[in-house]
């Protein structure tokens, strides 16, 4: 199931949430309304944390994790390790790593197997990355952005990547990934996928603006849902004639 | 114009069209969320109606058009010339509604002649006949001729569909081939242009190849799957008392609005743990203990660990210095090595020096001397020295004439020939030349011929004087004002004395 939220009236969920098939991470709100969309449909199933990463509420920019572990900036304080390794369960390692681009989530794109990273990624952060998460790393660059994490998002059944990928880029990455690839947008049109949704297994977030359209193709894409349109077939007309 | 709804012209467009009375208006309501007055006469809707609806996630724009009549267009009125301007000018999908029951008022027959006489509006347009009031009479009830009629509809290119407004069947059939038509033409008409080259990496699917054995499973936990299995395939409608509610989860939403709501209500992250015991939540745990913070003690054999750690950086330390050892075998490198070091280290001194000289210079707020006046009082062994302490070596030779007079140039000679005439006598008016051409611009004799009155174009010298005089004149008002002009702003007068004596009554101040 895909859903829209809003954090504070920014659509930008993802730089405020993180997503994964075995916990879920969100920034500290004002409110709890943020919190509550997540706690209501994953509580459930899977821990559902609030917290500050480096004393900052973006904690999906700065962080990257999948279901073996969870990868933080050097800014990551003390106590919010402590926070961190209570409330997640006990199979998912945490490391905290001293990386000059500090902002991981942005540099580092994963799904439980696979990881894109930044062009000028440290070698022992790759090594980290790769130890701690149990992926393949490879640097790579999406749609000519070295930001790999901001300009796509990927789970174990698909990946939605940059509006202007090619179809070549587009083979290749999921020859990397071994996942089906679309291009696509979140947010009306915004090409910010990494920072405009989340995604895990089992179900998906996208920003309050993300058009039905939209919301369509991360639907089918993720495999989120039984009997779902396919992108290539049933929605090619409605896209085609939508976008060009 | 200001009377027409706003109708998007580049946008899925659909219009109802027919004779008055047929059920467009009832059409429009049923498909879309417009309402449409509808009534039973004729001219019901008298302008153009919008209404929008969703097929295939797209937004669709449906046209509500007043009824046609049969009859040549200088007759028409303006109500009905409204239907005919909007099929003539939208790019869209037509729906031309035909009443099978004859209730409207016109035989079938009549219908299809209209179809017929607006036809060329119809031209490059996919177009779907709905047949309206099929629970009235059914399409099997129709008479031979009149199914020849239909047939004849069909012949030209329309596809033929039977709904009932009143009895809502068949409206999705007619709305989902009208859409499909259109969908089918636009995308066929943008897939020949050249814009789709951009969206169509977005329209495909890149499927991955294998590229090693390995599986990369999906991860579902088990609680899922089982909410999934659990939850009906459609979920229920909103108000259908058949199923009862799911026990909807309590969510700290619900407890921040029971205490204070938002900014009011906080609780502590703790309760967020999952710990072996839950009575751990509460522990007290200090930051920094007896001077030293206790995360970094967080592993019990973390002293164990680092010791080895650092027995490790030692040895590739020695491992490292044998290499090197090994490496430098060659004395004479080495020297030169060590050379090349201290001359690096030198040069990296004096940069510093000189560095901070000049930020030491720069920070001062005193005038500073240009290079060329600091030079001034300098002698020339004074810069042969600056330049040997800067490595360049200078010719001393070269500079021992460097302060001495400059050497001029030679002097024409009296009778150097320039331009055929000789220059620096008395010679022929014939042979002078524009100043611009002269090449002797400075020449003393010239200068006084140049004021001449006859170089300016004048009779002798009392026309000079005149003029001279005149030019005077002329700028004696621009040379007394100076930089000041017209356009300038003047007050004239800052005390006008009418707005200032007599005595001042109310609303005396500005009129006097």
């Amino acid at each position: 199931m895909a859903q829209r939220a809003q954090f504070e009236n920014s659509n930008e969920i993802g730089v405020f949430a993180k997503l994964t098939n075995s916990y879920c991470l969100t920034g500290l709100g004002g409110s709890q309304n943020f919190y509550s969309v997540f706690e209501a449909e994953l509580a459930d199933h899977i821990p559902v944390v609030q917290t500050s990463l480096a004393g900052t509420r973006i904690v999906g920019r700065v962080c990257v994790g999948n279901k073996n572990g969870l990868v933080v900036p050097s800014g990551t304080t003390d106590q919010e390790l402590l926070h961190l390794r209570n409330a997640l369960p006990e199979g998912v390692l945490i490391q905290r790593v001293e990386e000059r681009l500090s902002a991981l989530g942005n540099c580092i794109a994963c799904n439980d197997h696979v990881a894109l990273i930044h062009t000028e990624l440290d070698r022992e952060t790759e090594e980290i990355v790769a130890d701690v998460l149990g992926v393949e790393v490879f640097r790579q660059t999406i749609a000519g952005n070295a930001l790999v994490g901001s300009y796509c998002q990927m789970s174990n059944q698909g990946a939605l990547v940059h509006p202007k990928t090619s179809i070549e880029d587009q083979d290749e990455l999921s020859s990397l990934l071994q996942v089906p690839i679309v291009a696509g947008t979140v947010n009306r049109g915004s090409d910010v996928i990494g920072a405009g949704m989340v995604v895990n297994d089992w179900c998906a977030f996208c920003g309050l603006d993300t058009t039905a359209t939209e919301l369509q193709v991360v639907e089918s894409i993720f495999k989120l849902q039984e009997g779902r349109p396919s992108v290539a077939a049933d929605m090619r007309n409605a896209l085609i004639d939508q976008l060009a | 114009m200001m009377r027409l709804p706003s109708i998007d012209p580049t946008t899925r467009t659909l219009i109802v069209a027919g004779y008055p009375n047929v059920g467009k208006s009832s059409f429009m309501n049923k498909v879309t969320r417009a309402n449409v007055d509808v009534q039973p006469y004729a001219f019901t809707t008298k302008s153009l109606y919008v209404g929008h609806m969703d097929y295939k996630y797209l937004r669709w724009q449906v046209v509500d058009t007043p009824g046609v009549l049969d009859k040549p267009l200088e007759e028409r009125n303006t109500i009905e010339m409204q239907s005919i301007t909007a099929l003539a000018h939208l790019q869209c999908c037509v729906l031309y509604v035909v009443d099978i029951s004859e209730q409207c008022g016109y035989s079938i027959e009549q219908q299809v002649a209209l179809f017929e006489s607006i036809k060329p509006l119809f031209q490059g347009k996919p177009l779907v006949v709905a047949v309206n009031k099929v629970d009235v009479r059914k399409p099997e009830e129709l008479r031979p001729d009149e199914v020849r009629q239909l047939e004849k509809l069909r012949e030209s290119g329309a596809k033929v569909v039977f709904m009932s407004t009143l009895a809502e069947i068949g409206l999705t059939d007619v709305k989902n081939a009208a859409c499909d038509l259109l969908l089918a033409q636009r995308v066929e008409n943008k897939l020949s242009g050249s814009k789709v080259e951009q969206v169509i990496n977005r329209v495909r699917v890149a499927e991955p190849s294998p590229r090693d054995s390995r599986t990369r499973g999906v991860h579902i936990p088990q609680s899922v799957l089982a909410s999934r299995a659990a939850a009906p395939a459609v979920p229920a409608p909103a108000n259908s008392t058949d199923l009862p509610d799911l026990p909807k989860r309590r969510t700290q939403r619900d407890e921040q609005e029971e205490h204070g709501g938002a900014g009011v209500y906080s609780f502590p992250l703790q309760r967020q743990w999952s710990l072996k015991k839950p009575e751990w939540v509460d522990d007290c745990i200090p930051e920094i203990m007896d001077g030293k913070n206790i995360f970094d003690f967080v592993d019990p054999e973390i002293e164990a660990k680092l010791a080895e750690l650092e027995a490790e950086e030692d040895e590739r330390a020695a491992l490292a210095a044998a290499m090197n050892d090994d490496e430098m075998e060659d004395p004479e490198e080495a020297e030169a090595k060590q050379q090349v070091g201290a001359w690096a280290k030198a040069i990296r001194k004096r940069k510093g020096v000189i560095k901070e000289k000049a930020r030491v210079e720069r920070k001062n707020n005193h005038p500073t001397m240009g290079r060329a006046v600091a030079a001034r009082g300098k002698t020339v062994g004074e810069f042969v020295e600056h330049m040997d302490q800067l490595g360049v070596k200078t010719d001393a030779e070269a500079l021992a004439n460097l302060r001495g007079r400059a050497t001029s140039r030679a002097a024409p000679k009296a009778d150097m020939e320039v331009d055929g005439a000789v220059v620096g006598t008395k010679r022929a008016r014939s042979s002078s030349v524009p100043r611009d051409r002269s090449a002797t611009r400075r020449n003393p004799v010239q200068m006084e011929q140049a004021r001449s009155p006859s170089a300016h174009g004048l009779r002798d010298e009392a026309q000079l004087q005149k003029s001279a005089k005149l030019a005077k004149k002329k700028q004696f008002k621009l040379a007394k004002n100076g930089l000041a002009s017209e356009s300038d702003r003047r007050i004239p007068c800052k005390k006008p004395k009418h707005l200032l004596t007599g005595k001042r009554g109310n609303g005396k101040t500005d009129r006097r």
